[in-house]
């Protein structure tokens, strides 16, 4: 990966993977009540960022995250360990 | 052909629903979670129930059959490519819950708030016909007052093409792809894979007159058997294909019928022993249509959309032709196969579907109001 990882980044590539602008993916949000996700939803998006970012999301890493913002803090913590 | 690598495949066409995109239809997130054979039953619920007149849809007494043969083939293709190729960790959530056969029917119950009973009949090529006809049976019944009723696939992958090719059931005639399913004609060689959903909104006819519906037509009979005979040869007598067809006149209190939209696959074993079957029961001058040599077939969807095709017969008193069908097979001989569009009065119309299991099916669809 030559491009640094930022939080706008992560974002960006979310909100591609939800199909929603990348303005509405708030850290605030939910990602059951407020995004929709239920479990499945939820296991893709972290598969589709571990691939993005060539990082490993365990399940109980997983369950931890309700919101967007602990989603998107948890992928720069992997990044920067990696 | 576009998405399918078949550049090595014996078999190498089919008729692909070209310019449909789930995501537009769905949104981002429905289309990465469902298979192409669901997506297809959604859009055509939709714009079956739209059609119907329903502005609101759904409720406990809303039904949904929606008939496959094949159920999320692509996904499963997809599924084992990525696990052979990247490993267990990298299957996606949603492959089970894609690929299962009643995924279809599924989607469309949601979509359409349906919460009444819901069936994926799976009898193979007859799943339309059986769908449309078990939900005539709910509404006679009395357990549901309105059915989305049909069928849908998405059979043209690699790995399909290339096994009914292994059974030598699909045309090679990959030069001359239009001309390649040649139902009833002495040079056929085999069928030519189509996709696509067709739903039917079922309800009594008394409670879609109440409401002011445009009326297509009536279920006034249906008929199935199962050969017992083998996984996927016709039987040659055709005795349980035969009884089906029998019991749909037979329910609809007639002897015979003004068009036959027949399964008519092109297949050399199908045509000879359907067109026998039709040949003894409504004989040789009752107009024989196969919409399959322009449509393609659509395996577990077929039956419905020649329900849907039979409907729009009635509505419009024209018969599609059979088109390929120039050398008509002596094997094929005692019916009368429709070469050219023919308007005609159409007052009943037969529909018939057999199915790899010996499953056969058939229905009488009427013009409305025309005999009660």
């Amino acid at each position: 990966m030559t491009q640094p990882v930022t939080a706008e980044t992560v974002r960006t590539d979310a909100a591609r993977h939800l199909g929603i602008g990348r303005e509405q993916l708030t850290p605030g949000l939910l990602l059951g009540e407020d995004l929709g996700l239920d479990s499945l939803a939820g296991i893709e998006l972290s598969m589709s960022l571990e691939e993005r970012y060539q990082i490993t999301i365990t399940d109980d890493e997983l369950a931890d995250v309700s919101t967007y913002g602990e989603l998107e803090a948890l992928v720069l913590a992997k990044v920067s360990a990696r | 052909m576009t998405g399918v690598d078949v550049s090595d495949l014996p078999a190498r066409i089919a008729a692909q629903a070209d310019g449909f995109d789930p995501v537009d239809a769905l949104g981002v997130r429905a289309a990465r979670a469902s298979d192409r054979f669901a997506q297809f039953a959604v859009v055509a619920a939709r714009e079956a129930v739209r059609n119907a007149g329903w502005a609101a849809t759904g409720g406990p007494r809303w039904s949904a059959i929606v008939g496959t043969g094949l159920g999320g083939v692509a996904t499963f293709e997809r599924a084992m490519g990525t696990l052979s190729d990247r490993g267990p960790t990298r299957m996606s959530p949603y492959t089970a819950p894609a690929m299962i056969p009643n995924a279809a029917v599924a989607a469309v119950a949601m979509d359409a708030g349906c919460r009444g009973p819901s069936l994926c009949p799976t009898t193979a090529c007859a799943a339309g016909t059986d769908a449309v006809g078990a939900g005539a049976d709910l509404i006679r019944l009395g357990r549901a007052d309105v059915v989305l009723a049909g069928g849908a696939e998405a059979p043209v992958t690699r790995a399909m093409l290339a096994a009914f090719a292994a059974m030598r059931a699909a045309s090679t005639r990959n030069e001359d792809p239009q001309q390649a399913c040649r139902p009833f004609d002495r040079n056929r060689n085999g069928l030519v894979m189509g996709e696509g959903a067709a739903v039917l909104v079922l309800e009594e006819a008394a409670a879609a007159a109440a409401r002011g519906a445009s009326v297509l037509c009536e279920v006034v009979g249906y008929g199935a058997s199962c050969d017992a005979h083998h996984t996927t040869a016709p039987d040659p007598a055709g005795t349980a294909a035969e009884a089906a067809v029998r019991q749909a006149l037979a329910e609809a209190e007639i002897t015979s019928v003004d068009h036959v939209n027949a399964h008519g696959t092109g297949t050399k074993l199908n045509d000879a022993a359907e067109a026998g079957v039709l040949a003894r029961v409504i004989g040789p001058t009752v107009p024989v249509t196969s919409t399959k040599s322009m449509t393609g077939h659509l395996m577990g969807a077929a039956g419905a959309l020649e329900a849907a095709i039979c409907a729009l017969v009635l509505r419009d008193q024209v018969l599609p032709p059979t088109i390929n069908c120039e050398d008509q097979d002596p094997e094929c001989a005692g019916i009368s196969v429709v070469r050219e569009v023919t308007p005609a009065a159409v007052t009943d119309v037969l529909s018939t579907s057999f199915g790899f299991g010996g499953h056969n099916a058939a229905l009488v669809l009427r013009r409305p109001g025309s005999r009660s």
